[in-house]
């Protein structure tokens, strides 16, 4: 269970942080230019919950419960570092 | 939410301030505790550390509850719990309920028998009322201080569950009048600290916390609001309403195997084949067995499993002792399944993590901290908006010596049940005297030091010192050392080991690291 929980959220966090990296107000609140590139916010929701669905699915509720949890936790740190500028631009 | 008027909003900004600043201290209280309580039966294993743990729970269990039940007048046999302590003694309690004449409460009354699990030998045994004497059913003084603490902040019953009960309520309403006040969750879901210590700043880091962490404030709020209230008052109504008041009637119904009365003398079976059996249907482990009438035809064995791989909630098999067949699973509560059994059920593995292990816990101490950031930010917010009154000072330097104080005393307490095993001392006295002990170093630099800034660095360099010298006392006070850990098969007091000195470095790293003045960033968010 331990490694389709890890590998579940891998693929939610990746789509978190492309989700943080292309925000407009976070980065207009950094004072970085908008995201050049078009953003994929449905396409990367859809990767966001998929695994969510898929434990559920699986019928692993544990897996899925830990899945919410870490999420919550791992978007909070994603959002809490602070955009750097160099990096933001190249977007 | 677009309905509310800017009063409104105003008016819920106040609620919300106000609740939080007369309960946040407590609520603070609660969830540390809460998050350190999440490993309670790791804590337990740790600092009781020292006997070495041997197989599963079936092994030797027949011989010894035999041994201990068949000498005892048939009183004693209407219930039997037996369950197996952090120190991997077998505790075995016959029992019956009757009315307690100290508390005017109907109580478990009967001998309670500590055993060696591999020799059989009654190492102590006591009678009376006996869950309102913590050190003859658990092992661990650190565990049992640790989670009285969190369940009712050491105040006498009810009280102590009440006030839990309604912080948890409060966590609730903070997060549902948190979110009509924040009316652009999703938009600001992203939107980092704004650098430069501003008013803005502590806004920011308050909202992204509180915002990540809704669902499971929401969440841990109402399953604790759930577990205080239950035994204080929902129980007690329910029972009143559909029982007459027969608590005793209420609790058959709701959590004992339905059973026609057959009193005839019947021989029992092999409890130790039914654990095992217990065992390999659900593939998890035993965490608790109760007898029903005991050497009867109509006897009943309930064994709880942990909860098997991918579910959360714990398993109730109920097995015939005088035959030793197997007769299903039982639902937790209520004799058929049901919408509202399910919903019980989750109760306790969504409320502590406790249903995949050291994962599950891991996850559930990063939640418990991030709930206690949100309050500390919110507390810190409050009072940043009214600095320029000297009494709102004054609060926030309340906070910051309760906010690192507490875990400070927490510490204290650890060392002072290390010292008092060591010496023979009663650790069940000393630990909660360590606790307060503990707040003397805590609230004295909060006085004596005008600064925050050196105040809080002092705290992290008390915290780490405290977490890093904690093994080093554990070992030095007879706990057994890391080489005889790992051969009597023991990792989690190494993994706890190893866990407060890297916490206690990062800590003291945290303490010595310069403060960097940021500049503020160049564009407003709003």
């Amino acid at each position: 269970m331990e490694l389709t929980v890890i590998v579940a959220l891998t693929a939610s966090v990746t789509a978190l942080a492309h989700l943080a990296h292309a925000d407009p107000k976070r980065r207009r609140a950094f004072g970085l230019p908008l995201y050049a590139k078009r953003r994929r916010t449905t396409i990367t929701l859809v990767i966001l919950l998929l695994p969510g669905v898929g434990l559920l699915a699986l019928g692993d509720s544990a897996g899925f419960t830990i899945w919410i949890g870490g999420l919550t936790l791992l978007g909070w740190g994603i959002a809490a570092v602070r955009p750097k500028r160099n990096t933001a631009r190249s977007g | 939410m677009k309905n509310l008027s800017q009063i409104q909003i105003k008016r819920l900004t106040t609620v919300h301030g106000w609740s939080g600043t007369i309960l946040g201290v407590l609520l603070y209280a609660v969830i540390v505790t809460g998050t350190i309580a999440v490993f309670a039966h790791e804590i337990a294993d740790w600092s009781v550390g020292g006997t070495g743990k041997t197989d599963t729970l079936s092994a030797t269990i027949d011989r010894n509850v035999r041994a201990v039940v068949e000498p005892l007048p048939e009183k004693y046999r209407h219930s039997i719990g037996v369950w197996k302590t952090a120190r991997s003694e077998l505790i075995v309690f016959p029992h019956f309920h009757t009315r307690n004449p100290e508390t005017g409460k109907m109580e478990d009354y009967g001998p309670m028998f500590r055993m060696d699990r591999g020799t059989g030998e009654v190492l102590a045994r006591h009678e009376g009322f006996a869950f309102l004497n913590a050190d003859w059913y658990r092992a661990s003084a650190l565990e049992n201080f640790l989670v009285d603490l969190h369940v009712q902040l050491y105040i006498p019953e009810p009280w102590g569950l009440i006030v839990t009960g309604i912080l948890g309520l409060t966590m609730m309403a903070a997060g549902v009048s948190g979110l009509v006040i924040h009316r652009h969750l999703i938009r600001d879901l992203f939107v980092a600290e704004r650098s430069g210590e501003r008013l803005v700043s502590a806004r920011d880091r308050h909202v992204l916390a509180a915002s990540w962490g809704l669902v499971f404030a929401f969440l841990l709020g109402f399953t604790g609001s759930f577990f205080s209230f239950a035994p204080t008052i929902t129980f007690p109504l329910l029972a009143e309403v559909a029982f007459g008041g027969d608590q005793e009637a209420l609790e058959e119904t709701l959590y004992t195997p339905q059973v026609n009365e057959d009193a005839r003398p019947v021989p029992m079976a092999d409890l130790g084949q039914m654990v095992s059996r217990s065992s390999a249907t659900t593939g998890s482990n035993t965490g608790y067995i109760e007898i029903m009438n005991y050497g009867r035809a109509d006897s009943r064995i309930s064994i709880w499993q942990e909860p098997p791989a991918r579910q959360l909630s714990w398993v109730h098999n109920v097995f015939d002792g005088g035959s030793g067949e197997f007769l299903g699973a039982k639902p937790i509560v209520g004799q058929k399944p049901s919408i509202g059994g399910v919903l019980y059920d989750l109760m306790w593995p969504l409320h502590a993590g406790d249903f995949a292990g050291v994962l599950s816990k891991s996850v559930w101490v990063g939640l418990g901290s991030a709930m206690a950031f949100v309050v500390i930010s919110g507390l810190r917010l409050w009072v940043r908006r009214r600095e320029e009154q000297p009494l709102w000072r004054r609060f926030g330097r309340v906070i910051t010596i309760v906010a690192y104080g507490l875990p400070v005393a927490i510490l204290t307490c650890a060392h002072a049940n290390f010292l008092a095993l060591a010496t023979g001392a009663n650790p069940f006295w000393w630990t909660p005297a360590g606790f307060l002990i503990g707040f003397a170093p805590c609230i004295l630099p909060g006085l004596l030091i005008s600064d925050d800034e050196p105040l809080r660095r002092l705290y992290r360099y008390l915290l780490g010192g405290g977490c890093v010298l904690l093994p080093l006392i554990r070992m030095a006070t007879g706990g057994l050392d890391w080489r005889a850990a790992l051969h009597a098969g023991q990792t989690t007091v190494v993994s706890v080991d190893i866990t407060l000195i890297l916490l206690g470095f990062t800590l003291i790293w945290w303490a010595q690291r310069p403060r960097i003045a940021a500049k503020p960033d160049p564009a407003p968010a709003e």
